[in-house]
């Protein structure tokens, strides 16, 4: 009797000890496994990582990365992975770390890419939630701007190679690869936009600064009031006098906005509305990050030509 | 390499002119040649240096290339042995000297940094309610709610990591009649001492909310409703089920989300294991979280729970209490912000070993819907019971809906009314508004 207990106790733990093998991953055929918060990493992670990566976005470039539900099944794409890139700057404060912890992934590295990168509107030291979801490190949409593409490349490529050493060459060959095509692309991008600089737009959400001062435009306005807080009529009405007044051409919105608002305010007031892309994989034809800039270069210059206003 | 420092070089000489352009006179001019004289050879001397490391670098880079990958495996695990080795060799005795930076000088440290203090956020709530038949409704559901105003609670939350190992939480909670509570004061374990803690596994120790069902392990601020189901109140109590111990929970290596949890309890529960408590015996629990993705907006889970610990009611029967819980979720991930929905259901049964009892064999169950129809609004309804299963009776029902203005995820204005029936009372109303609201660090919403 005693002996049949003290088999099943071993059968026990031995199958237990199997699970907890078959729990912990191997490397797929020697790849890393990297998980990025936005798809805009993931573009940039699999140009760089090539055929030495395994990479997989945990969000959709339609949805607004501010709001994302920490679902479970988001845990488990965490828990297969080696590497996380997130942006940082609190913009995924509300889901990250509860993905993280839930994970329970201790072989997980995870680095915020922002390093290196001129971080806009950081907030002075009297912040307060009165002035809306403002981000207390700056504005987190740093991606918007292509050059900041390249910095985030070549933080990806040092990242990989700490963590692969063996292939160190191969990622800083491949940052380089796809620094050089991108920039080329971003000297016909600006040559493109060169006659639309200093022109004034309107935007719904703070989330255009980095591309704007890339082009040189102006934003001469938000919708929102307060960022991340549904606008009030009385600003909407002060908005759309002023955009008269000062002959705005242009309403900006990202895909998960909803248009209601935005298209009601560029109606009233005589402009366009111009739906962009904010992320890679927002408009199917944004599939990468340079198709993301031809996108969103494409659509400005349509709209800002055809206006032709200030 | 060479490029960028004689950049930084003719940059540095450049500015130097620029920096003292205002001085004129002789003097001035002959000292600024010899600093510059001098900052020329500092710079040429730091580019000797810099030099010197890269060629370093570069040769310590080559030669781990040229090194075979076997030897280099063997030469880590040497390494390893070594540190282990040391690691385990007797110990230094303990230097007496003080430390150089508190010796001399004679100052002590003053300065309090307030870099380390713990992410902290605060909850207020207040209901103002109208019962139609307060005291029938306090015996039918327990609830304590008056007519008028109430601080209903204010909750305090701290987070912080303690050290490498551990992170902390702790809520504190205020009610009207001034009790505070401890409701939760847990520390969670983010590394070992000795290496990777297994993939998947996750380790808590100290008082918590412990995972039976779902609502149990909300916080009141975070009740879809203002008041609790009727199940969780009578079985659980006001607070719920708050208990010391400790708790492992696994994920399983599985392709959807499947989570065993696995707790050890101190068992001071009083309404489920009585005055005494389970304390002699302990109290244990198991919960298994299932969680599937049906589609990319559209989610289910599925949740069974037990829970058991010797009772110090009379006869001193073990107190067993089986639940499950079925969740779904929709929110359009492009819409995210304006339209979701929530479906949720959970069934509690409560049994104890002994001879016919009265009140030994109870159950309840609550299903609630809630709809965002706008980006600021919600709409929710909500059926619960409970009753004593054997013998059967006294059975309760109510249906409750609520409208709720959420203008951020910071404050919400909610307004919910409510019609109960039970054994023995007329039939009860209430109407209930309460303010929900949130300072501080911006929480992570649990999914």
């Amino acid at each position: 009797m005693k002996q049949r207990v003290t088999e099943k106790i071993t059968l026990a733990l031995l199958v237990a000890g199997a699970v907890v093998a078959a729990a912990e991953p191997v490397l797929a055929g020697g790849k890393l496994s990297v998980v990025t918060t936005i798809p805009d990493l993931a573009a940039i992670a699999r140009e760089v990582g090539g055929e030495a990566v395994e990479v997989e976005s945990i969000t959709k470039g339609y949805q607004d990365p501010h709001y994302v539900q920490a679902k479970p099944s988001y845990m488990l794409e965490v828990r297969r992975a080696d590497l996380l890139f997130y942006v940082g700057l609190d913009l995924e404060t509300g889901w990250l770390p509860l993905l993280v912890e839930g994970a329970r992934n201790s072989r997980l590295r995870s680095l915020a890419v922002s390093d290196g990168i001129a971080i806009l509107e950081v907030p002075g030291k009297d912040i307060s939630r009165a002035q809306g979801d403002i981000h207390p490190q700056g504005n987190p949409h740093y991606w918007l701007d292509p050059r900041n593409g390249i910095v985030v490349a070549r933080t990806i490529a040092h990242e990989l190679a700490s963590v692969d050493p063996s292939r160190s060459a191969y990622f800083s060959g491949r940052a380089g690869a796809f620094a050089d095509r991108l920039g080329a692309r971003i000297a016909q991008w600006e040559e493109a936009m060169a006659g639309r600089r200093g022109k004034r737009v309107v935007a719904y959400h703070k989330q255009w600064e980095y591309l704007a001062r890339w082009l040189g435009l102006e934003i001469a306005g938000y919708i929102e009031d307060k960022p991340g807080i549904p606008p009030s009529p009385a600003h909407l009405a002060e908005l759309i006098r002023e955009m008269k007044a000062r002959e705005i051409p242009c309403v900006l919105a990202a895909t998960f906005t909803d248009p209601k608002i935005p298209e009601l305010v560029a109606e009233k007031a005589g402009a366009r509305f111009v739906v962009l892309p904010s992320s890679v994989g927002a408009l199917p034809e944004a599939s990468d990050y340079i198709s993301l800039f031809d996108v969103i270069t494409e659509r400005l210059a349509q709209a800002l030509a055809e206006n032709g206003g200030s | 390499m060479g490029r960028v420092l004689n950049t930084i070089a003719l940059a540095v000489f450049l500015s130097l002119p620029l920096a003292r352009a205002q001085g004129s006179d002789d003097t001035e001019r002959s000292l600024r040649a010899e600093e510059i004289l001098r900052l020329r050879k500092q710079v040429e001397s730091l580019k000797a240096t810099l030099e010197e490391l890269e060629r370093r670098l570069r040769a310590l880079e080559s030669e781990a290339k040229t090194r075979p990958e076997g030897e280099r495996v063997e030469a880590e695990r040497d390494l390893e042995r070594e540190i282990e080795a040391a690691l385990r060799g007797p110990e230094e005795p303990p230097t007496l000297a003080p430390e150089p930076s508190e010796r001399g000088s004679g100052r002590a440290i003053r300065a309090i940094s307030r870099a380390f203090n713990p992410a902290i956020s605060v909850n207020g709530l207040f209901a103002g309610g109208y019962l139609s038949r307060r005291d029938a409704w306090e015996r039918a559901t327990g609830l304590p709610l008056d007519n008028g105003l109430n601080l209903q609670e204010v909750e305090g939350r701290f987070t912080a990591d303690v050290d490498p190992f551990l992170r902390a939480d702790l809520t504190l909670t205020f009610d009207q009649e001034g009790d505070s509570d401890v409701e939760e004061a847990y520390v969670k374990l983010m590394q070992s001492p000795w290496g990777r803690i297994p993939s998947g596994l996750g380790l808590r120790a100290g008082k918590f909310l412990v995972p039976f069902g779902r609502h149990n392990l909300w916080h009141t601020h975070q009740w879809p409703f203002v008041d609790q189901p009727l199940a969780n109140n009578l079985l659980f109590g006001e607070e719920g089920i708050g208990e010391l111990g400790a708790e492992a929970s696994y994920l399983l290596p599985a392709s959807w989300y499947s989570e065993i949890t696995l707790a050890a309890l101190a068992g001071d529960n009083e309404t489920l294991f009585g005055e005494e408590g389970g304390r002699e015996s302990g109290a244990y629990l198991a919960h298994l979280k299932n969680f599937f993705d049906l589609g990319e907006s559209t989610t289910v889970e599925l949740g069974q729970s037990y829970l058991t610990g010797k009772s110090s009611y009379a006869g001193d029967p073990w107190t067993h209490v089986a639940g499950f819980d079925l969740t779904l979720k929709w929110r359009p991930l492009e819409r995210a912000v304006y339209r979701s929905f929530v479906w949720q259901t959970e069934g509690l049964y409560l049994g104890r070993d002994r001879e016919a009892a009265p009140d030994d064999h109870l159950g309840g169950i609550y299903s609630y819907i809630a709809y965002q129809f706008a980006r600021l609004w919600w709409l929710q309804f909500r059926y619960d019971n409970f009753a004593s299963l054997r013998p059967a009776g006294a059975e309760r029902h109510r249906w409750t809906t609520m409208l709720a203005l959420v203008p951020s995820e910071f404050s919400a204005v909610r307004l919910q009314y409510a019609y109960a029936t039970a054994e023995g009372e007329r039939d009860m109303q209430e109407i209930l508004l309460q303010l929900n609201y949130a300072i501080g660090s911006h929480p992570a919403h649990n999914y």
